[in-house]
């Protein structure tokens, strides 16, 4: 008996409401550093683990989302229930739900219907130690007795109670037995409408009363999807005083919830009124109409500053590293493609990287102590209203700001929100943000065209002003792109806010350290890898077919240098003309360069000529390279690291040579305001919406928006008399 | 017992939308009005007939409403709220 004990695994389920601290027990059982959140819904994918009981016994424990209701309003719940169902594999064994126990009766309906599956339970009632402090006093036996199944106390982040749980799992899986609870009568018409559904259709014949209530109660959409036909005999089977089904299913969670009501009128005594916790007192100040929304300013303003300064000296190192790296490869290799490729095609992509991970690491730091300490699911109390009003969650708005600095980290910040729909839709509208990139191109526009003009009001620089309106425009298109999709792509309404504000709570720093480690090896291999291939690509582009200056155009001009006997600075000088002038030529005879002459015709009603052409396709591999890019095409050399006055420099030559005047400068900014030129950020939505169908549905809207936008601007400034 | 209904309500307390209470403010649910996938949702969270119910805080500028709903604090948006008719606790 105890051999046979040892070699077969019990299936245990843990199941319960969300941010019950299922997760915590999880890892407790099994010893797995599954990532625990402070903010309901952070279980979304199944998770499986071993246990070993002190008896030696062997315990295969599944962790399963949270739910309210096995009804399955939610993806999350669906799956709980196809679990519980054996959809999945075997049926469990022994079910542990979790129950808050400062909150019992609302945790106890799913108790009650997972019990009605005719499925082994434990309750286990953690957070005993919130429920005393809530002046909440238990009856402990009086509830095992009520319920008719065992009643643990436990409290799953210190471990207590355990031992308790443990054995009451090892006594239900040997005699396994129906709840007590479960069995208690429904009303006559619930009782019919039971009945007759198992009389209409055979595959409910067999169910227990709560697996045939469960379909009857399910929505019509997902009884299609899951039994093709039931639905039609459903329907048939609810008796006319139940209907529409609406009523049938509000009369069943009415009538459990009055079980659950006589159960704890007994058994849960409240110590003096009810008290209020220490959240609740924080709560006050920061859920406060006028402090809490100055305070939620002051909290979304730091962490954007910090994603937007701080990242910089960390990037700027990164970049250096590479610059080094880069430098050792030239050392130790012969000059040849082999060395071009690893230099400016693999070392870029892997430069180009790295140099985001400063921010999302500082950004997922800061999500993550907003997430632990439970003011996450505040900020989306506070931020809620504003969102509604364009069809988003407040949970958006975390996203959407750090996508002002970067859209790379702003889209991974979407993880945060649980509904899928909306979760896309952010990520669609996110590289509409004015992120940090784009300021080089505006520095060098603005520097060029919009430098002389006269101050506004005296004070306020044109410049300065049209920097601010493309942050705007990029604004407003997200409204109004927000506001199509939500029409067209996931029609609907957004998911309703319902939310719970879990307790606040110290950041635990392992949390913290086990998401940024997570995070940042996910982006780097998975994201990493396709930004290294598509830099690659990027460079042959800009690479081949190799025709530099012409050897005896070469020898031409190093002789002109030599007959004039220059000196020191200025011999450099000249012979770095050359140099540029070589990589001038180059770039325009490769592909990259005839790419920008064939889209001439495309991009000439905006007024961008083949060499700003040449600039767009290169500064696909992120927009600030567009400046080196024009330097190079204007013969100005090529200089790594941009600075505003090289960026200010290359402009004032675009605007030399006539190819910037003050309206196609404007036409620009409004291009790069919109369109999507980023192969990160394209790289990430493939990623994160999980498909490169929306990564290039995002780079066709956007860059189709751009076009449309710069054709007006450039079209209607014309007609205007403007140049 | 069947639930309580707009008819089944104490002669003459008004029929109130749970959107419309100030803070403080404590009632009982009659009905949840919005007959959707939603309204099942409220009603599984606790707002079933005759359930107490208390009205802990409103966000700012039409913001969410949190509410007191069986031993939890219960945040849904203004519109939501409105869909919730209760009646003021005696």
């Amino acid at each position: 008996m105890a051999a046979s004990q040892t070699n077969t695994c019990l299936h245990v389920a843990l199941c319960g409401n969300p941010n019950t601290g299922k997760t915590t027990l999880f890892n407790q059982l099994t010893g797995r550093r599954a990532h625990v959140g402070n903010y309901p819904g952070v279980t979304v994918e199944q998770r499986e683990g071993d246990h070993r009981t002190a008896e030696g016994g062997h315990w295969r424990v599944h962790d399963l989302p949270g739910a309210y209701s096995l009804t399955a309003h939610s993806p999350e719940e669906e799956i709980t229930h196809q679990a519980l169902t054996g959809q999945f594999g075997s049926v469990p064994q022994v079910v542990v739900v979790v129950l808050d126990a400062s909150n019992l009766a609302r945790n106890l309906l799913l108790l009650l219907q997972v019990a009605e599956l005719g499925l082994p339970i434990v309750a286990a009632l953690n957070m005993m130690d919130a429920a005393k402090q809530a002046g909440l006093a238990i009856d402990i036996a009086g509830l095992t007795a009520d319920l008719g199944c065992p009643c643990v106390p436990l409290v799953a982040r210190t471990g207590k109670g355990l031992a308790e749980l443990e054995a009451a799992v090892e006594l239900v899986a040997k005699r396994p037995e129906l709840a007590a609870i479960a069995e208690t009568a429904w009303s006559e018409p619930v009782l019919q409408a039971i009945a007759s559904a198992r009389a209409c259709d055979e595959r409910l014949a067999t169910l227990p009363s709560g697996g045939v209530l469960w379909w009857l109660c399910a929505e019509p959409s997902l009884v299609d999807r899951l039994q093709p036909g039931l639905g039609q005999a459903l329907r048939q089977a609810v008796p006319r005083e139940l209907l529409p089904e609406t009523d049938l299913r509000r009369r069943v969670v009415h009538e459990r919830y009055q079980r659950i009501d006589a159960v704890t009128a007994q058994r849960v005594q409240r110590q003096g009124a009810p008290q209020r916790s220490q959240s609740d007192r924080i709560d006050d100040v920061l859920l406060h109409p006028l402090a809490g929304g100055l305070l939620f300013l002051l909290a979304m303003g730091s962490l954007f500053q910090a994603v937007f300064a701080w990242a910089q000296p960390l990037a700027d190192g990164v970049a250096a590293l590479m610059n080094v790296l880069a430098s050792a490869v030239r050392d130790h290799l012969p000059a040849n493609l082999l060395r071009a490729v690893l230099i400016d095609g693999v070392l870029v992509g892997v430069g180009g990287t790295l140099v985001f991970l400063p921010q999302i690491l500082i950004l997922f730091t800061g999500i993550a102590l907003l997430e632990d300490s439970g003011y996450l699911a505040r900020a989306a109390f506070l931020a809620d209203r504003l969102m509604a009003r364009v069809g988003l969650p407040g949970k958006a708005f975390v996203p959407l700001l750090s996508s002002h600095a970067c859209a790379v980290p702003g889209i991974l910040a979407t993880r945060t929100m649980n509904d899928p729909r909306d979760r896309l839709l952010t990520i669609l509208i996110a590289p509409l943000m004015s992120c940090s990139a784009r300021l080089p191109v505006y520095t060098m526009v603005t520097a060029a065209v919009f430098a002389g003009s006269t101050p506004l009001f005296g004070i306020l620089s044109l410049g300065g002003l049209i920097v601010a309106a493309m942050y705007f425009l990029g604004f407003l298109l997200a409204l109004l792109a927000a506001a199509i999709f939500r029409r067209t792509l996931v029609p609907g309404a957004g998911a309703p806010l319902l939310l719970e504000m879990p307790p606040y709570r110290l950041p635990r720093l392992p949390n913290i350290a086990r998401v940024l480690w997570d995070r940042g090896r996910d982006f780097v291999v998975t994201t990493g890898t396709t930004i290294v291939l598509l830099s690659v690509v990027l460079w042959g582009l800009m690479t081949f077919p190799q025709h530099g200056l012409d050897p005896a155009e070469r020898t031409r001009l190093n002789a002109e240098v030599t007959a004039q006997h220059l000196q020191g600075e200025a011999l450099a000088q000249a012979k770095a003309a050359i140099e540029a002038r070589d990589a001038q030529i180059h770039l325009q005879q490769s592909a990259a360069g005839r790419l920008g002459h064939f889209i001439e015709p495309l991009i000439k009603p905006l007024g961008f000529d083949w060499r700003i052409g040449i600039g767009l396709v290169g500064s696909f591999a992120a927009r600030e390279v567009l400046v080196p890019v024009m330097a190079q095409v204007y013969g100005k050399g090529s200089q790594a690291d941009v600075d505003d006055r090289f960026a200010a420099d290359v402009g004032r030559s675009m605007a030399g040579a006539g190819g910037l005047t003050p309206l196609s400068g404007l036409s620009l900014m409004v291009f790069f305001a919109i369109a999507m030129q980023c192969l990160n950020t394209l790289a990430t939505i493939a990623r994160e919406a999980g498909s490169w169908r929306w990564a290039l549905f995002a780079l066709t809207y956007l860059n189709t928006a751009a076009w449309l936008a710069s054709l007006g601007v450039y079209q209607l400034g014309k007609f205007m008399g403007y140049s | 017992m069947s639930p309580m209904t707009l008819a089944d309500r104490p002669a003459g307390m008004p029929a109130l939308s749970l959107a419309d209470l100030p803070v403080g403010a404590r009632a009982r649910v009659l009905c949840v009005a919005l007959m959707d996938g939603l309204g099942d949702r409220l009603v599984e969270l606790g707002m079933t007939p005759g359930a107490p119910i208390e009205v802990l805080r409103r966000g700012m500028l039409g913001g969410p409403v949190q509410v007191r709903i069986r031993d939890f604090a219960l945040s849904l948006r203004r519109d939501q709220a409105g869909t919730v008719q209760v009646v003021m606790a005696v």
